[in-house]
């Protein structure tokens, strides 16, 4: 563990990202005292406004003020994808064990309903599931678990399938361990590595889908300070004032930047032979 | 490669099966009816019954699926519940604009990836790898949307040199077409880029190190020559497979884009469906997107498999 956080504390790059999803959550946890301004309130007095003293990424066309809005949107974008990539991973992790070391008809079923959610392009998924059950920020989270089920699955199906025949394993069996205690005490630990990797990179894609859900208008209530909600919003008054365009898609790249580049952090120092490597 | 071929399509029939399994089923789980959206408010219980039977509706869910595919194999997608517009004439009439995005989107990730990637290779470490990382590392962080809106707002707004949407078409006045499709294009093929990129120097760097370079360096072989002829050729098989995945990818992509930029492709038309709740518009273009997404995903397959001679299937 210590020669992996060494490694990855070499990583500049990711060590910058971690430091900013670190900034990201104290805003999320303490942005009712961070954000100088209630983010529903509108002002009349501050249509618009430019970015300034009095509000530091400028007032939107209600008058109420960006830097509030966007702070607050950090919670639903980070509770979004915590809550997105929990479901996936663990609904994902599950089918892809059973699959891969059940082997047969098991894998057959699992891996052919993979391959159906995989033809599916990820955004169509999500707009189809956001349809049948509505736009709410907790349906756009069931949404985006479920469309990223499928990568988790495929992951833990193929890692399962290296170490299921390892000598580690065969002994469990031999000694009359049941088939539950070895998947989940003896084989899961062997394959997190990719697991957590993985996890990183969907929390980047986890929040994109989420803003570009809630830009179709598709995605959580229209009221919320989603950051996808305001660029969808600030998109048809960037002519009177381009701050209303362009922060919240800040917050938006700066946060899946940050995902990335731990996610390939920790990629590099979870396994070193990965190194280098674009995709 | 036959054998192979044949193989994979066998395979892709279940897939093509559930894809349909998916698209009818889909649609019956949105919330609110059919028929009384096709209704309106106004109607009596008779009407509704026999709307539901003309329809087909009254029938159990397995015989109403199986209905529906034969149909659907006959070219038979049922019509637009909000323009009366047979589905299949609305997809092929938008399909055009689509594959227009998706291809300058293509050429515009591989014209500057490809050389990028390799310059960053090849002077590693350097200026040009730093500015290179940066690009493949924002490229894949950015979303699309958002760079739309900031083209938008620097080329139309600002600059006044593109229109910020709409669409000409390609016979009617190619000149206004370009212009009209460079910014969608750029949007949607930034984050291909970036991923074409990165493949590109990963895979240019392990190849520069192989002997056979090396080789070719020591007798004498112009440098510009080995990197070309040599290692970009042996580093194109995963470049082109990544590119045509990314392709796929661009399909789900255009949904957003085309949306922005008010273009009339089908991801436009895909999502006023889902919108409107129009059903057989929503079976109809999932149905496509899906059918696109696995063709050009089997494609790719078979040209890797065709190009790599030394992959034996």
């Amino acid at each position: 563990m210590n020669d992996v956080w060494y490694r990855f504390s070499r990583n500049k790059l990711a060590v910058f990202g971690l430091v900013v999803i670190g900034l990201y959550l104290v805003c999320a946890l303490g942005a009712r005292w961070i954000a100088p301004y209630d983010p529903y309130e509108m002002r009349v007095e501050s249509v618009l406004r430019e970015p300034g003293a009095e509000h530091w990424l400028g007032a939107d066309p209600f008058g109420r003020d960006m830097f509030s809005r966007i702070v607050h949107g950090s919670r639903i974008s980070l509770r979004v994808g915590l809550i997105a990539v929990s479901i996936a991973l663990s609904a994902g992790t599950v089918l892809g064990m059973l699959a891969g070391y059940f082997g047969r008809w098991i894998d057959g079923l699992l891996s052919r309903v993979v391959d159906v959610m995989f033809s599916f392009p990820d955004i169509l998924l999500a707009l189809v599931i956001m349809a049948i059950l509505g736009p709410s920020t907790t349906n756009v989270m069931i949404a985006i678990g479920i469309v990223y089920t499928p990568i988790f699955a495929r992951i833990a199906r193929g890692s399962v399938l290296s170490v299921k025949n390892a000598m580690f394993v065969e002994a469990a069996r031999a000694i009359g361990v049941g088939h539950f205690m070895i998947m989940f005490r003896h084989i899961l630990p062997n394959i997190l590595a990719p697991l957590i990797i993985q996890t990183t990179l969907s929390f980047a894609f986890a929040i994109l889908a989420e803003a570009a859900l809630s830009f179709l208008g598709l995605g959580v209530e229209p009221d919320a300070p989603s950051w996808g909600i305001m660029l969808n919003e600030g998109k048809n008054w960037m002519e009177h004032g381009w701050w209303v365009a362009v922060f919240p898609g800040v917050a938006i790249t700066l946060a899946v930047l940050s995902f990335n580049v731990v996610g390939d952090g920790l990629r590099d120092a979870l396994d070193p032979k990965l190194r280098g490597r674009g995709d | 490669m036959l054998k192979y071929t044949l193989r994979r399509l066998v395979i892709a029939l279940p897939v093509l099966l559930g894809i349909s399994v998916i698209a009818f089923f889909i649609v019956r789980l949105v919330p609110g009816d059919t028929v009384t959206a096709l209704l309106g408010a106004h109607y009596s219980e008779a009407e509704a019954e026999a709307l539901r039977q003309r329809l087909g509706l009254d029938q159990p869910l397995p015989v109403q699926y199986v209905i529906w595919l034969g149909n659907v194999l006959s070219g038979d997608f049922g019509q637009s519940a909000f323009t009366g517009e047979p589905v299949l004439e609305a997809i092929l009439n938008r399909l055009p604009v689509t594959i227009q995005l998706v291809a300058i989107s293509i050429c515009f990730a591989v014209f500057v990836a490809v050389p990028l990637g390799v310059m960053a290779a090849v002077g590693r470490s350097g200026r040009t790898d730093f500015f290179a990382t940066l690009f493949g590392l924002l490229g894949i962080s950015i979303p699309g949307f958002w760079l739309g809106v900031l083209l938008i707002l620097l080329f139309s707004l600002t600059l006044g040199w593109l229109p910020s949407g709409g669409f000409v078409s390609l016979w009617d006045d190619p000149i206004a077409n370009f212009r009209h499709m460079i910014l969608p294009g750029l949007s949607l093929g930034m984050a291909v880029a970036a991923v074409v990129m990165r493949m590109t120097r990963s895979t240019m760097l392990e190849v520069l190190n192989e002997e056979y370079i090396k080789m070719a360096r020591a007798k004498g072989v112009p440098k510009r020559r080995t990197i070309i002829r040599h290692a970009l050729r042996n580093a194109l098989i995963p470049i082109i497979t990544i590119t045509g995945i990314q392709a796929g990818y661009l399909l789900g992509g255009s949904i957003v884009i085309e949306q922005i930029f008010s273009l009339p492709g089908i991801g436009l038309l895909a999502l006023q469906a889902i919108t409107n709740r129009d059903y057989a518009l929503v079976q109809g273009t999932v149905l496509f997107i899906a059918l696109g997404f696995m063709v050009i995903n089997l494609l790719v397959d078979l040209i890797y498999a065709w190009l790599d001679p030394r992959i034996k299937y």
